[in-house]
């Protein structure tokens, strides 16, 4: 078991070597001097036509030489933990990148704690009331929540509870001045957690109702009928724990899911994640920056799908890897 | 019991955080602003590039002199006064009581090293460049006094000292920097343990794109300010902006997109505070092309457009008409009034035999989205055909912009450019929009300026000894007489050669809080704004 995961470790480096490079040539593709991309006008007709001095911060930024040259440059400096500057700030890629790794994760995890809460029990109870009025106003609101864009629910969210009612904060990390207030923090979470999260909540729930509705129709659901069980057993204790293991493939690919979806609801609420800063380096064509953040969330991704791996073991005993697994 | 146990440390948190001490004091003043353009960047001035950094310097940071609210009245600031016979060499006197906010006295000393370390270092600066490369020499003739040289007469010179890049910095903690190592230092990275000025208001956190948070100084030389904390915060999204403002988590915004005015004007407890764009939204013809060289080309260009349909259709009337560069006094607009016939007679006069015309412009910015295809309309209606080449965002257009073609076909940033020969851009023309040429008639100047002997022209490709011979004529007097009758000429002569069709420029909206006081005011150029933040007042 123990060898498996240290495999899946190692088989990671060349999958995040491969990621890098596609995304590099990628990348080299965008037009436009990333150099001069957020110049004023004033300061561009001051500086930007002076071959020499773009010359030098294209020699600082790396940004010189054939793309090969880049990109073996970039690699050899992540490998000594320098992930560059962004071009765009002129800071070091690590300074950007830090501080915003926390805040990415506690919305992610947040998201998923709500699409779990919310996508599990309802695709039990969908399953369960199968063809009743409770399935089908569920499924409802899950073809309501795949189908309406995350942006048009956070701007909805942010006008009718921030705005209008006044029941949660609008937007950010914390309310000036309470910094160090949990309480506060967990209000600025709930909005951009439950937008985030509906999406993965509405798959969970579609995925459980089906897994459910398998599981629920199994012999070993007819012979723990007979044997007299609760419903609440035969449902949570049989049903939903072999149902669970098809929901621990989707949660594993929630997780690019929410990413995606984070650049859009960290755009909108103002959250200093890096989804947010995705959008500032693509908007600024800031080649380095965006090399930085794939790295960071190419490795999450390869992280999160160990742990559903580690979660299926957990999920059915029956599951254990070998060594030719 | 194990639920119980855990219900109780819940409880233990909540009811710890409840009672935690916040970071502010209950009575404190505290402003929330945001500026709805650029963003924040750095905090030296050899990266000095956005508006939303010259906002919040002005806060930490001080100039020898600054500019009142119509962004052109010189009046002091470290420097209490000034005096010149020749309008080349300038004598500083500087205040005697102002300090780093480390403790640390301001002296000559710390002017001296601001100036020099530029002379010694041009090339490190990336952004706006300061006024020290017309500095021939400096001297601090005694701690509270500097004598400057410049290499030519200058009357702008003092003027333009309110620049961004001119800001004074402490040579005390800066001694050590080089141009090699200047990004990577504390001060620049905005580490608010190292960043010291002698402003109003002290760097208390800085949140690379999301917020800058500076505190009072009850030391600072002009009195301490009357509004305890100020926070800029930086929004990827004006939408969010415009929900804190009516949410009440935001007091003061710069640069509300037009299509809000409306919403915030009716928002209680706001002031919708319009203010006008010292700017232009032009567009540039590459006159070197022999098919637009022709200055009639670009009057009938100019007669072409219906600037006023543009304004009060688009923009609602909250945009200014421009014929000329706004600088300059406008007698005779007889040459842009909208008048399609007379167009189509030039065109006719001049022989045009209808090449389409390509105009470059970015996509991105809100002043080209919706007038670009009017623009097109009215120069098609009177016979030029208009390709439109949009870019998705301004490093692309940047990117176009620069693609200069030499003599052998070669583009800028190829092997063997030969700059000398570089005359033929791709585009025929491109949207200009932005700039601060409002505020005097020398701030055009930059558009036509040669940057380097390697670059004799610019944008246009208009340029001639006769415009900068005027331009240089300009700065050498200080006599408003003489001035107006340098910038009149100087004024008719790009008028009339029209290398630039100007059309309009949109008024600014900002909204302020109804409890901002005291000496608040905005700027004509907005972003200049808190050069005098210590007398606002937070009177709720």
């Amino acid at each position: 078991m123990g060898a498996y995961f240290i495999r899946r470790i190692i088989i990671a480096i060349p999958v995040l070597i491969g990621l890098t490079v596609l995304s590099f040539f990628i990348i080299s593709l965008t037009p436009g001097d990333p150099l001069l991309a957020r110049m004023n006008p004033e300061a561009l007709a001051q500086t930007a036509a002076n071959p020499e001095l773009l010359e030098k911060a294209r020699e600082r930024f790396g940004l010189n030489g054939p793309l090969p040259v880049q990109y073996w440059n970039w690699l050899t400096g992540v490998v000594q933990g320098d992930l560059g500057y962004s071009v765009s700030t002129r800071r070091p890629i690590i300074d950007e990148i830090g501080p915003r790794i926390w805040p990415s994760l506690s919305l992610m995890i947040a998201a998923s704690m709500f699409a779990i809460a919310f996508g599990i029990p309802a695709g039990v109870i969908a399953a369960v009331k199968q063809y009743g009025r409770a399935d089908y106003i569920l499924s409802g609101v899950t073809i309501v929540l795949i189908s309406t864009p995350s942006f048009v629910i956070g701007l909805l969210a942010i006008y009718i509870f921030g705005v209008n009612l006044g029941w949660l904060p609008v937007g950010e990390l914390y309310t000036f001045g309470k910094e160090d207030d949990v309480i506060d923090r967990i209000s600025h979470l709930i909005l951009p957690g439950l937008v985030l999260g509906t999406f993965g909540a509405a798959l969970i729930m579609r995925y459980t109702r089906a897994s459910m509705l398998d599981s629920l129709g199994s012999d070993y659901i007819t012979t723990a009928k007979s044997k007299g069980l609760s419903s609440r057993i035969i449902i949570i204790r049989h049903g939903l724990r072999n149902a669970l293991i098809p929901i621990i493939t989707v949660l594993a690919f929630l997780m690019p899911e929410l990413i995606a979806g984070a650049v859009v609801t960290e755009t909108v609420f103002n959250w200093p994640g890096l989804g947010q800063l995705s959008v500032i380096a693509a908007n600024a064509g800031d080649p380095s920056l965006m090399m930085g953040i794939i790295l960071i969330v190419g490795i999450a991704v390869i992280v999160a799908s160990i742990i559903a791996d580690f979660g299926y073991s957990v999920a059915d005993p029956r599951i254990r890897y070998t060594k030719g697994s | 019991m194990r639920r119980r146990s855990i219900a109780a440390l819940i409880a233990t948190v909540v009811m710890a955080s409840a009672v935690a001490v916040p970071a502010v004091a209950q009575d404190e003043t505290v402003l929330r602003t945001a500026r709805l353009s650029d963003g924040f960047n750095q905090c030296h001035p050899v990266n000095a590039q956005t508006g939303n950094q010259y906002q919040w310097w002005g806060t930490i940071f001080n100039w020898l002199v600054k500019v009142e609210a119509d962004s052109r009245t010189v009046v002091p600031d470290l420097a209490t006064s000034w005096a010149t016979d020749d309008a080349q060499t300038y004598t500083f006197d500087l205040v005697q009581d102002a300090s780093w906010s480390d403790g640390e006295p301001f002296t000559a000393d710390d002017v001296v090293y601001s100036v020099q370390w530029y002379l010694d270092n041009p090339d490190a600066y990336q952004g706006f460049q300061p006024e020290w490369p017309k500095v021939a020499s400096i001297e601090a003739l005694d701690d509270y006094t500097v004598q400057m040289t410049l290499d030519a007469p200058n009357s702008r010179f003092l003027g333009n000292l309110a620049g961004i890049a001119n800001v004074i910095l402490p040579e005390h903690v800066l001694a050590d920097a080089t141009a090699d190592n200047i990004l990577d230092l504390p001060f620049a990275l905005c580490d608010p343990d190292a960043v010291v000025g002698t402003g109003p208001y002290t760097l208390e956190n800085y949140e690379p794109s999301q917020l800058v948070e500076v505190v009072a100084n009850p030391d600072y030389f002009k009195g301490a300010p009357n509004i305890d904390r100020i926070i800029f915060k930086d929004f990827a999204d004006p939408a969010l902006a415009i929900a804190q403002l009516e949410s009440g988590e935001l007091d003061l915004v710069f640069r509300v997109p037009p299509d809000e005015e409306a919403r915030v004007s009716n928002i209680p407890g706001l002031t919708l505070v319009p203010s006008e764009n010292p700017g232009i939204v032009r567009i540039v013809v590459a006159t070197e092309k022999s098919q637009w060289s022709d200055p009639k080309f670009r009057h009938a260009m100019s007669a072409a457009v219906n600037r006023n349909g543009i304004v009060d259709g688009l923009y609602q009337g909250n945009a200014k008409v421009l014929h000329n560069h706004p600088g300059f006094e406008v007698t005779d607009t007889s040459l842009s009034t909208y008048d399609p016939d007379k167009a189509r007679a030039l065109l006719e006069e001049i022989g045009y035999g209808g090449e389409t015309f390509k105009i470059l412009y970015d996509a991105s910015l809100p002043e080209n989205q919706a007038s670009m295809p009017l623009i097109q309309s009215d120069l098609q209606a009177v016979g030029i055909p208009v390709e439109l080449v949009p870019t998705p965002g301004t490093g692309d257009f940047v990117d176009k912009l620069f693609t200069y073609v030499d003599g052998e076909g070669r583009a800028l940033g190829d092997e063997g450019f030969d700059v000398a020969t570089a005359t033929t851009p791709e585009y025929d023309g491109f949207m200009h929009i932005g700039g601060t040429e409002a505020l005097h008639p020398d701030v055009s100047n930059t558009y036509y300026r040669a940057p380097n002997d390697a670059h004799p022209k610019w944008l246009s490709g208009y340029n001639s000894d006769a415009i900068q011979d005027l331009w240089a004529a300009g700065r050498a007097t200080a006599d408003a007489g003489e001035q107006a009758t340098i910038y009149g000429e100087l004024g008719d002569i790009l008028y009339t050669d029209m290398p630039m069709v100007h059309l309009f420029v949109p008024n600014i909206a900002n909204v302020a809080s109804d409890c901002l006081g005291g000496e608040f005011d905005i700027h004509l150029s907005e972003r200049e704004s808190f050069m005098d933040v210590e007398a606002w007042e937070w009177t709720c």
